[in-house]
């Protein structure tokens, strides 16, 4: 990603072509963060969209030596929580037990015989996984959180946090189980 | 075929989705750019919501200090004009000895005849009447003062015995001007009550009590619960605190107080789940008003939360609330229940969030000596 030090304080001063580029920039990156936890694409454009608002607005707070896309990253995801959190039905699966087993039933997905799984085909996967274990996948394995900031930030208890991705992984490998023993054969 | 373990499948999964490239489009942008015209300017909000607080504690300010001067000019002449009436209701009526006339402006004594001034501004009576408001050093004073008026309505007693038996036998006064002075010293109640020798004693006890001269600070300990809501959270959040508690008296009905608080333990929500929560100090700064024995107060609080390294990127150490609390005091114990509002980011790159706040606490209020 380049982004310089010239684009940077040309936003700040809120020239409209600069801030056009940064956005074309970062969108791909951004994107790939909202739409893993945004339930469609429309979903995840505006979450994108509310995160670069904040950057934009936190553009005066950023110190050069922090690399630009990380803390861009950085204020994404938190933007994305706070999107999720002001959504009710969202809060109400947080504090609710999802039923893990009966959405396998529900939600039977076809096992990959190709090997080949595209990034597209794993970034829609994911996409489509039950809440709350999507959003703890999302931030365990992809933002490093830890359990124990994962039940702070979400209002949850530690073991709820281990409950839950250990259930939403076991969806994802049941889904992918093909792919695995042809992983290792390559 | 061994399967992958969880480090292999985290990684397949980061390495996939990093792979993708989302395909961009100028409408995005185009919403994005409509987002970003309409968008509020938060500095201005940061701006207004500090303008709002600045005026409304100046106002506060303003009405306790309009309040703490008129409460002191409540005591008016003619009060101190009815207490000299009393004192000469219930002084020797000896045609022969002080006779105390406060509508004409002198007076003979028998053998001085020392002009006496009664029109002579005595601001000091103010002060006098309300007994609470006087420090301890000026309390040592004016028990001084008391003392000798003691002393010189002794004599005036004796005076008057005399003068009652014969009426040239009499004990020279001192100063007969000071002697008046000092006795518009004495409240009026003592004055009412101010008829025999032996009742001299009712005043002097009265000044010797302990329970007659207050301290100026109020001291006091307790604890409570503690609970928070944000804006963007439905969950209530619990802990608990413990408390000190000091209160300075400005007048009778006017203080200021502070509540020095630590809260601690873990964060514990409406649906019992648990979250740890930093050591953390309040310190409230409050103007009240006395209703009785009930009281209501506003202020500003400010918290500092003691963070480690890691936690001060992410998190804020400081915040600030506006403050307001009603107290009932029931003997030494001192019910506090407070409401605190205030706007801040919790996390360093997060939006304004509302964070609204309740305590209740139970205090025990050291009894004064």
């Amino acid at each position: 990603m380049n982004i310089s030090q010239e684009l940077i304080k040309g936003c700040m001063s809120g020239n409209q072509q600069m801030i056009s580029q940064l956005y074309k920039i970062l969108f791909s990156p951004l994107m790939r963060i909202c739409y893993r936890y945004a339930a469609c694409k429309d979903d995840a454009v505006i979450y994108l969209n509310n995160a670069f608002i904040r950057i934009i607005d936190k553009l005066p707070l950023y110190k050069e030596e922090y690399a630009f896309e990380a803390w861009a990253k950085k204020i994404t995801v938190n933007s994305v929580l706070n999107d999720l959190a002001k959504d009710q039905s969202w809060r109400k699966k947080i504090e609710s037990l999802e039923d893990y087993e009966n959405y396998l039933v529900d939600n039977q997905y076809h096992s990959f015989t190709n090997h080949e799984l595209t990034s597209e085909e794993i970034m829609n996967l994911l996409q489509k996984l039950p809440e709350p274990g999507k959003t703890i996948l999302n931030l365990h394995v992809f933002e490093g959180f830890s359990h124990k900031e994962i039940s702070e930030r979400l209002g949850i208890s530690e073991e709820n946090s281990r409950w839950h991705l250990h259930k939403v992984k076991n969806i994802l490998k049941i889904h992918l189980k093909t792919i695995f023993f042809n992983l290792e054969v390559i | 075929m061994n399967p992958m373990n969880d480090q292999e499948w985290d990684n397949f999964l980061k390495a996939k989705v990093e792979e993708f490239e989302f395909p961009y489009e100028d409408k995005y942008w185009d919403l994005a750019q409509k987002q970003l015209l309409i968008h509020p300017n938060k500095p201005a909000n940061n701006r207004k919501y500090w303008i709002w607080s600045l005026s409304l504690f100046i106002l506060l300010i303003s009405f306790f200090t309009i309040g703490y001067y008129w409460n002191s000019s409540l005591i008016s002449e003619p009060s101190i004009v009815q207490s000299r009436k009393v004192f000469i209701q219930n002084s020797p009526q000896s045609h022969n000895f002080l006779q105390f006339n406060p509508l004409k402006n002198s007076q003979k004594l028998v053998k001085n005849n020392v002009p006496i001034n009664l029109k002579k501004p005595i601001y000091a009576q103010k002060k006098s009447i309300l007994p609470n408001h006087i420090n301890k050093r000026k309390r040592s004073a004016q028990l001084q003062i008391l003392s000798e008026k003691v002393s010189a309505i002794n004599r005036t007693i004796l005076i008057y015995k005399a003068l009652k038996s014969d009426a040239k036998n009499y004990i020279p006064l001192e100063n007969s001007e000071e002697f008046v002075k000092k006795l518009e010293y004495i409240p009026t109640k003592n004055l009412i009550a101010f008829k025999e020798p032996q009742e001299l004693s009712f005043i002097t006890q009265k000044l010797n009590k302990k329970d007659y001269v207050e301290k100026h600070l109020h001291w006091g300990v307790g604890g409570g619960i503690f609970t928070n809501k944000y804006s963007h959270q439905e969950n209530l959040f619990f802990r608990q605190f413990i408390s000190c508690f000091v209160q300075y008296p400005l007048s009778l009905i006017f203080y200021v107080q502070t509540l020095p608080q630590m809260s601690f333990g873990k964060h514990i929500s409406l649906n019992k789940n648990t979250s740890t929560h930093p050591l953390a100090i309040h310190l409230p700064l409050e103007l009240g008003i006395k209703l009785n024995r009930k009281s209501i107060s506003a202020g500003f609080t400010y918290d500092y939360f003691f963070l480690n390294a890691e936690q001060k990127q992410d998190f804020k150490t400081s915040r600030t609330h506006v403050s307001a609390a009603f107290q009932s005091q029931y003997h030494q114990f001192l019910l506090r229940i407070n409401a605190q509002y205030g706007l801040s980011n919790i996390r360093r790159m997060e939006p304004i969030q509302h964070e609204m706040r309740f305590l209740v606490g139970v205090y025990y209020i050291f009894p004064n000596y």
